[in-house]
């Protein structure tokens, strides 16, 4: 396969098979087996449980724990987990193996900045626990120059989103971002830009190529994963600077960006945090500057019963602690009582590429992760 | 019904302060057959055949496709990259050796579709 950058780790032809192979075992357990479970559960036993005065829906909890009784359901659980164990392990060989390469590549490239913070504590809610069993989580860092994190990350997210998420680049969420900005706000071009959470800088870098007069920051918690993101931004062209920052308190100065965006963060963050990062996107948004959240587009209010159980396991056994807090927060209220104006949170429909001249295609009809996100944008007044 | 008589490997997630679920070992790993560890360790031993099956598969495909074309080595085998449509066929055979696999709980998954004993018991009760 031709690699999208040249920062991107190269895989020999056993690895590449072991690969796609991860990729066809999550495919089966997601699109053969899962539907199964999802047939029982929401046409089977809600529908029976509705006949006896039970509401599948409010009941979700125990409706899990009596699951997790049958060892079939404990099977699938354990089979879905070693299938990420599989895609970490395979792709952490794969990047060790040539970590020093990677890090002459890294020297190579020249543009953009990295600023980490070896003193830097990274909040409760991405230290406790490996998010998406990630061995090491996003904070892992070996020190100065280490990139293996990120290294890692990029290689694995690809997988993990099985092509869902624009291939090797996995940048349709950035892409999704702005078709949400030049529908709501068209003939914009924003100065200074922010991306909250940013990781590798997948969605950063597409938002970047958009405006190529702006300068652009991105702000995540692990050195290793910014390091990596500050070398593959220049290896795709672009010119960004990363620091290592909690999005709840950055040092940038007041009215400091006319654009501040995250992609699928708020959901690994907390109730307490929410509201703190919205008024910090307030305090750094300049008069009439824009702020935009993309997030996993499953509300718990529209969530069948099956989809809660599924959450459970997202929540308890994929190591993402605010999957199902985060589906029931108030996001839009944090955001209006964070001084903002115009709030508005609904269905975007993911592009592989923005258009300034599509028909606004922003929905209210919710739809599957992938085929549309939850987009939250409101504006400094 | 065969099923194991272990409890869950965790309680029934509550919400902290926070909204998070963190639950104890969640960083150092656990099984989902607490009563019976060695489940786990097969389930992971198979899943790892898997994956070499499907390397063997591919460096095989590879074998025959420079066959074709006369002399190669193992260079030319290491150096060999799919087309598109030769890594569709590739995962489209990877997806068939995996349900061949995996079939028995997909087998049992169907059974328990049609179980209304089972389904019965997975209901509950009002309190």
């Amino acid at each position: 396969m031709t690699r999208p950058h040249d920062m991107m780790p190269e895989a020999t032809h056993d690895e590449a098979a072991r690969f796609a192979h991860v990729v066809g075992l999550k495919s089966y357990l997601m699109r053969q087996l899962e539907p199964k479970w999802r047939a029982l559960v929401d046409d089977r036993l809600a529908p029976q449980m509705s006949a006896e005065g039970l509401d599948a829906n409010t009941e979700y909890r125990d409706l899990e724990r009596r699951l997790s009784q049958l060892g079939t359901y404990r099977t699938w659980q354990a089979l879905t987990v070693e299938a990420q164990h599989e895609m970490w392990r395979s792709v952490g060989e794969c990047v060790d193996r040539q970590l020093p390469a990677l890090q002459q590549r890294a020297a190579a490239q020249t543009a953009g900045s990295v600023r980490t913070d070896a003193a830097f504590s990274a909040p409760r809610y991405l230290s406790a626990i490996d998010i998406h069993r990630m061995p090491g989580g996003y904070v892992a860092d070996r020190g100065e120059g280490d990139l293996r994190q990120g290294a890692i990350f990029d290689k694995a997210a690809a997988l993990y989103h099985m092509g869902r998420n624009g291939g090797e680049l996995n940048d349709v969420r950035g892409h999704t971002l702005i078709q949400h900005y030049f529908d709501r706000f068209p003939g914009r071009t924003p100065q200074r830009i922010l991306d909250m959470g940013c990781t590798v800088g997948h969605s950063t870098v597409a938002v970047a190529k958009y405006f190529p007069q702006a300068e652009v920051h991105g702000i995540d918690v692990g050195g290793a994963l910014l390091r990596y993101a500050r070398a593959r931004s220049a290896a795709l062209g672009t010119n960004i600077h990363y620091s290592q920052q909690n999005a709840e308190a950055t040092d940038f100065p007041d009215a400091s960006f006319d654009l501040v965006v995250s992609s699928a963060v708020l959901h690994e963050t907390s109730f307490k945090a929410l509201p703190r990062i919205m008024r910090e996107c307030h305090r750094l948004l300049r008069p009439g500057g824009v702020m935009m959240h993309l997030e996993v587009p499953l509300r718990f209010d529209v969530a069948s019963a099956w989809n809660r159980v599924r959450g459970l396991f997202e929540a308890l056994h994929n190591n993402e602690p605010f999957w199902i807090g985060a589906q029931q927060a108030d996001i839009a209220g944090a955001v209006r009582e964070a001084g903002f104006s115009d709030v508005q949170a609904d269905y975007q429909p993911a592009v592989p590429k923005a258009d300034p001249a599509a028909t606004p295609r922003f929905t209210a009809t919710p739809g599957p992760v992938h085929v549309v996100w939850y987009l939250l944008s409101g504006v400094k007044s | 019904m065969n099923e194991a008589q272990t409890p869950p490997p965790h309680g029934i997630a509550g919400l902290d302060a926070e909204g998070l679920v963190i639950r104890e070992g969640m960083a150092s790993g656990y099984g989902f057959f607490p009563g019976n560890p060695e489940v786990d360790r097969l389930l992971a031993m198979i899943t790892a055949l898997t994956g070499e099956i499907a390397i063997l598969r591919a460096r095989l495909d590879t074998h025959e496709r420079l066959a074709a074309n006369g002399n190669f080595d193992r260079a030319s085998v290491e150096a060999y990259v799919p087309t598109a449509t030769e890594l569709a066929e590739r995962m489209a055979d990877d997806q068939a050796m995996i349900a061949r696999v995996f079939r028995p709980v997909a087998d049992e998954l169907d059974r328990l579709l049609e179980d209304s004993a089972t389904q019965k018991s997975l209901i509950g009760s009002r309190r």
